[in-house]
C-alpha cells in the first residue's frame, strides 16, 4: 500500500483551519470545555470536545445547497470542499468517473433523525416531513459530496463505530490501489447532539462526576473514568503516491500499511486482548516501507476508559518489544484528550499526528506532565517540547472500537 | 479466453457462493421463500408493528414472527434490536448451509475461524430508538412512570449487526459495514466478493439486515414514494414502493477453500461494479446513463459482454423514475440483449428490504441459476411505453439462465451491480 494525502480538511474544537488545528495540535491544546450548546443538568457529565464559532460553509457550499444539509453533511461537504481545494483538484483535469468518496461515519445523521422523529411524535404522521427525511440516511453526506464536487466513481459510506474513519481509509486506499479511482475524498466526522450525549451516558461510557470523582479524558491515567465525547469533521484527499510524485505536486503524508483485527466481543466492550493488536502491527512492520526505526511515535486509540487503555498499553508493551524500539523511547500520543473520542474522531487523530510530526514533534498531551497520575510506567507519554529526530518521518495510529474491531495504520509523513 | 482463464492470468481467485441464509416477509427459511416467489405469492400486508393509521400506505412486508435469537444471544435478548434478530438468524440458516456450523460441531468447538462478515445496513437499531424515544416522551409528559431501557440505545450503531454476528459465532476475520441504503448489501456482497477474490479472505459471509421501523415508513410515506396498494414494478400505473423487511446472507468462498472442504458451489460471483450519479440526493438520474455506468463496470469486472447475460434481477421499486431510469440504463448497458431476456422485480412480493435488498435480491439471483426459473414480477397488468422489455408478469418463466445480473439503486445516486453465474464444475 502507498497513497498520498495530497489534500486536507478539518473542522474540530481545535480549529477550523489547516494553521489553526495544527498549531493547537503542537501547543498542546485542549477542546475539552463544559457543553454549552444543550442541557446537562439532568446528566453526571457535562464536558464534551465541541465545535465553536462560525464556520464560512458559504465560501464551498453554495446557499441553495447548504439549505438542503443538515449540520453533519455541511461539515462534512465542507471539509471535503476544504480538501479537494487543498489538493488543487479544481486546477487538474481527474476525470468525474475517477473521483470517489468513501465517508466514515458513527452514529451518523442523529440531528436530522432526531428532527424528524420529534415533529413525528408530536404530530403524528401529517408531522413527517420530506424534507427532512433525505437527512437521515446514512449516505446522505456522501452523496451531497459527490454533488458539490462532481465525484461521480464509487460512493460508499462505511461504518464501525470508533475504528470507522480508519475503515474508511482503508476502503479508499482499496479502491485506489484497484485502480477504481485516481483520487478518493475520505471524509470522516460526527455531530455530538443531545440524543448522542444522552445514549452514551445512559449506557455508562462517558466520564462522570459522580462520588467524588472528576470528569474528564486522562488516557493511561489512574484517574480515568470513561472518555468524554468529541465531534468534528476531517476530510483528505487520497492518491495513489507515484502521481503527485511524478507529478511534483506536494503530499502531507503517505499511508503505507493498514491491517485490521477483529475478534469475538460484546457490541457495548472493547477488546481485551492485546495479543491481535500486536499480530497486526507485526504484519504491518514486515510490509515494504514499514521501518520501525523511523517510528516517532505510536498515536493510541486510548480513550480513557479503563479497559481500552489497559489493553492498549500492554499492547504498546509487546509492540514497542517486538519493534525493537524500549518502550521509553516511544512516545506514545493520546490525542484523544485533546479532541474527545467520537465515532469518526481517527482521521482528526491522523492529521493530528501528521501536522505535529511535519513540524518535528509529537502531538502533545494537553496536561502538566509533573502529576500526571500514570498508571502504565512503562509508557513514555507524549508531551509539550518533546521534539523527534529527524530520521524519525513516520508513526504508527492505532484505533480501537467497541464491538472488536481494531485497526493499525503505519503513515509516513517526511 | 474465458473469464476462468482470464481470472487465472490475473492471479484473481474464483469465488464461489456455498451457502445462504434469508429471512423476509415469505418465510425463514431458503426453500420455502424460493416456492413462494416463484408462485408469485405477495407478502405486502398491513402493517402490524405500529399504527399506521394516517399513512398514505398501511402496507409492508412485515417478517411474521420474529425469531429467537441463536444460542449465544439467547440471554438478553432485549437487547437485541429486530434489524440484529433478522440478521442473526439469517447469518445462522448461511454459515449452516454453507456446511461451516456442522463442521464446527462435528470438531466440537466454537467456529473460531478467520471468515470475515461484511454486513449491508439500513435503519440499523432505529425500531429501538423510537421505543426509546416514545417511554422518554411518555416519562417527561407524565403518561409514564416507566424508566426508558437504555439497552434499546445499544443498536443505535449501525454496525451493531455485524459484531453481534462476528460475536455469536466468533468469527475474526475482515469487518465492514456499509451504509449506503438500498445498495449497502450488494455493495456489501461486492466488497466481500472482491475481498475473497484478492486473497484477502478465503471465506466472506456477506449480506445484510434491515428490520422496518416507523421513521422510515413515516419517511417514504411523507415523499409520497408508496403505493397506497401493493407496489407494482414497471406498471404503467404504479404509484411507488411497498416497503419490506429482511435479511440475507452468502457465503462468498474461495472455489479452493470450498473444494478442499468438500463443499458444493451454488453458483460463481462473477463481478461487481458500483457507481455514483453526482445529480441528485433522491431522484435518479432519468436518461439512464448512470444506471448503465454501474452495469457496465460490472460487466467488466466480470469479464462477460451484454449477450452473455441471460436475466436482470431488477431494483424495480415500482416507484416512478426508478423504473424508468432503471429499464433506460438497462437497455444502454446491454442494447439488444435486453429485449431478448426476462428482468424482474421481487420486490412485488417482498417489498422494498433496503438495507437488506440486495443480499435478499442476490440470493434469489443465485436461486434462479440453481433451479432455472425467474421469479416473477407480479401486479403486473399494463405495460408502460417507458419501461419496453420483458419483466416477466405475474407467472415464473422457466429460462435456464447461465449469468444474472442482479442490480439495486439507492438514494444519494449510489448504484450497484453484481453478476453471478451457474456453477457448471470446471
Amino acid at each position: 500500500m502507498n497513497v498520498a494525502i495530497t489534500g486536507w480538511g478539518v473542522l474540530s474544537p481545535l480549529g477550523t483551519t489547516r494553521e489553526e488545528f495544527a498549531e493547537s495540535i503542537r501547543a498542546g491544546r485542549s477542546g475539552i470545555a463544559p457543553i454549552e450548546r444543550f442541557d446537562t443538568s439532568a446528566a453526571d457529565s457535562h464536558l464534551a470536545a465541541m465545535l465553536r464559532g462560525p464556520v464560512d460553509y458559504k465560501r464551498h457550499i453554495p446557499p441553495a445547497h447548504l439549505r438542503r444539509m443538515d449540520g453533519l453533511s455541511r461539515q462534512l461537504a465542507y471539509v471535503a470542499c476544504e480538501a479537494y481545494h487543498h489538493a488543487g483538484l479544481p486546477a487538474r483535469n481527474v476525470p468525474p468517473e475517477r473521483r470517489a468518496v468513501v465517508v466514515g461515519g458513527g452514529m451518523n445523521h442523529t440531528e436530522s433523525i432526531e428532527q424528524f422523529f420529534v415533529s413525528l411524535l408530536d404530530e403524528g404522521p401529517e408531522g413527517a416531513n420530506p424534507i427532512l427525511f433525505p437527512g437521515t440516511i446514512p449516505n446522505s453526506a456522501g452523496g451531497l459530496i459527490a454533488i458539490e464536487l462532481e465525484c461521480r466513481g464509487p460512493n460508499l459510506t462505511v461504518t464501525q463505530k470508533e475504528t470507522s474513519a480508519e475503515a474508511a481509509l482503508a476502503v479508499a486506499a482499496d479502491l485506489l490501489e484497484r485502480n477504481e479511482a485516481d483520487v478518493v475524498l475520505v471524509a470522516a466526522g460526527e455531530s455530538l447532539t443531545p440524543v448522542v450525549f444522552e445514549g452514551l451516558s445512559q449506557l455508562r461510557a462517558l466520564s462522570r462526576r459522580r462520588d467524588g470523582r472528576q470528569e474528564g479524558l486522562w488516557p493511561f491515567s489512574r484517574r480515568r473514568n470513561g472518555f468524554v465525547a468529541g465531534e468534528g469533521a476531517a476530510a483528505v484527499v487520497l492518491e495513489r503516491a507515484d502521481a503527485p510524485q511524478a507529478e511534483g505536486r506536494p503530499t502531507f503524508g503517505r499511508l503505507i500499511g493498514a491491517v485490521e483485527c477483529c475478534r469475538s466481543c460484546s457490541p457495548v466492550k472493547y477488546p481485551d486482548d492485546p495479543n491481535p493488536m500486536l499480530r497486526a502491527v507485526e504484519s504491518l512492520a514486515g510490509s515494504a516501507g514499514c521501518d520501525p526505526k523511523a517510528i516517532a511515535f505510536i498515536s493510541a486509540a486510548a480513550n480513557s476508559t479503563r479497559s481500552l487503555d489497559a489493553c492498549e498499553a500492554a499492547a504498546i508493551r509487546e509492540i514497542a518489544q517486538r519493534l525493537g524500539r524500549p518502550e521509553k523511547n516511544l512516545p506514545v500520543a493520546a490525542i484523544k484528550a485533546s479532541v474527545g473520542e467520537f465515532c469518526a474522531s481517527g482521521l482528526t487523530r491522523v492529521l493530528a499526528a501528521v501536522a505535529a510530526l511535519d513540524s518535528g514533534c509529537s502531538p502533545p498531551l494537553p496536561y502538566d506532565r509533573s502529576g500526571y497520575d500514570l498508571e502504565f510506567g512503562h509508557l513514555r507519554l507524549s508531551w509539550r517540547d518533546d521534539p523527534v529526530a529527524a530520521s524519525e518521518t513516520d508513526f504508527l495510529h492505532l484505533a480501537s472500537a467497541t464491538g472488536g474491531h481494531e485497526m493499525a495504520l503505519w503513515l509516513k509523513v517526511k | 479466453m474465458t473469464t476462468r482463464d482470464r481470472d487465472a492470468a490475473r492471479g484473481r481467485r474464483r469465488v464461489v457462493v456455498s451457502g445462504m441464509g434469508i429471512i423476509c416477509g415469505l418465510g425463514d427459511e431458503l426453500d420455502g421463500v424460493w416456492s413462494a416467489l416463484c408462485d408469485g405469492r405477495c407478502a405486502i400486508r398491513p402493517v402490524t408493528q405500529f399504527d399506521a393509521h394516517g399513512y398514505r400506505s398501511r402496507l409492508a412486508a412485515e417478517v411474521a414472527s420474529l425469531p429467537p435469537p441463536p444460542g449465544p444471544l439467547r440471554e438478553n435478548p432485549r437487547r437485541l434490536s429486530r434489524t440484529d434478530r433478522l440478521s442473526l438468524y439469517a447469518a445462522e440458516a448461511a454459515l449452516q448451509d454453507a456446511g461451516l456450523l456442522d463442521a464446527a460441531e462435528a470438531a466440537s468447538e466454537p467456529l473460531v475461524r478467520d471468515i470475515g462478515v461484511f454486513f449491508g445496513a439500513g435503519s440499523g437499531g432505529m425500531r429501538n430508538i423510537e421505543l426509546y424515544r416514545r417511554a422518554v416522551a411518555a416519562l417527561r409528559s407524565g403518561r409514564s412512570r416507566r424508566k426508558p431501557n437504555p439497552a434499546l440505545l445499544v443498536s443505535y450503531a449501525l454496525n451493531t449487526s455485524t459484531d453481534l454476528v462476528a460475536q455469536c459465532w466468533n468469527l475474526a476475520g475482515p469487518r465492514r459495514t456499509v451504509a449506503t441504503v438500498c445498495t449497502s448489501s450488494t455493495n456489501a456482497v461486492g466488497l466481500a466478493f472482491r475481498a475473497v477474490r484478492q486473497g484477502r479472505a478465503d471465506i466472506v459471509l456477506a449480506g445484510g439486515g434491515d428490520g422496518l421501523c416507523e421513521l422510515t415508513f413515516a419517511g417514504f410515506n411523507s415523499m409520497r414514494a408508496v403505493d397506497a396498494e401493493p407496489c407494482r414494478p414497471f406498471d404503467l400505473n404504479r404509484r411507488g414502493l411497498s416497503l419490506g423487511e429482511g435479511a440475507a446472507f452468502l457465503v462468498l468462498e474461495d472455489l479452493d477453500s470450498a473444494r478442499a472442504r468438500r463443499a458444493a458451489p451454488l453458483a460463481e460471483c462473477l463481478g461487481y461494479g458500483h457507481s455514483s450519479e453526482a445529480y441528485h440526493i433522491t431522484a435518479p438520474d432519468a436518461t439512464g446513463n448512470e444506471v448503465a455506468r454501474a452495469l457496465r463496470l460490472a460487466l467488466a469486472d466480470a469479464g462477460i459482454a451484454p449477450g452473455d447475460v441471460d436475466c436482470v434481477n431488477a431494483h424495480g421499486t415500482a416507484t416512478p423514475y426508478n423504473d424508468v431510469a432503471e429499464s433506460r440504463g438497462i437497455g444502454i448497458a446491454l442494447g439488444d440483449r435486453a429485449r431478448h431476456i426476462p428482468i424482474s422485480s421481487i420486490k412485488s412480493m417482498v417489498g422494498h428490504c433496503l438495507g437488506a435488498a440486495g443480499a435478499i435480491e442476490a440470493v434469489a439471483a443465485v436461486r434462479t441459476l440453481q433451479t432455472g426459473w425467474v421469479p416473477p414480477t407480479i401486479h403486473y397488468e399494463t405495460p408502460d411505453p417507458d419501461c419496453p422489455y420483458d419483466y416477466v408478469p405475474n407467472r415464473a418463466r422457466r429460462s435456464k439462465p447461465r449469468t444474472v445480473l442482479s442490480s439495486n439503486y439507492a438514494f444519494g445516486g449510489n448504484n450497484a451491480a453484481l453478476i453471478f453465474r451457474r456453477w457448471e464444475d470446471g
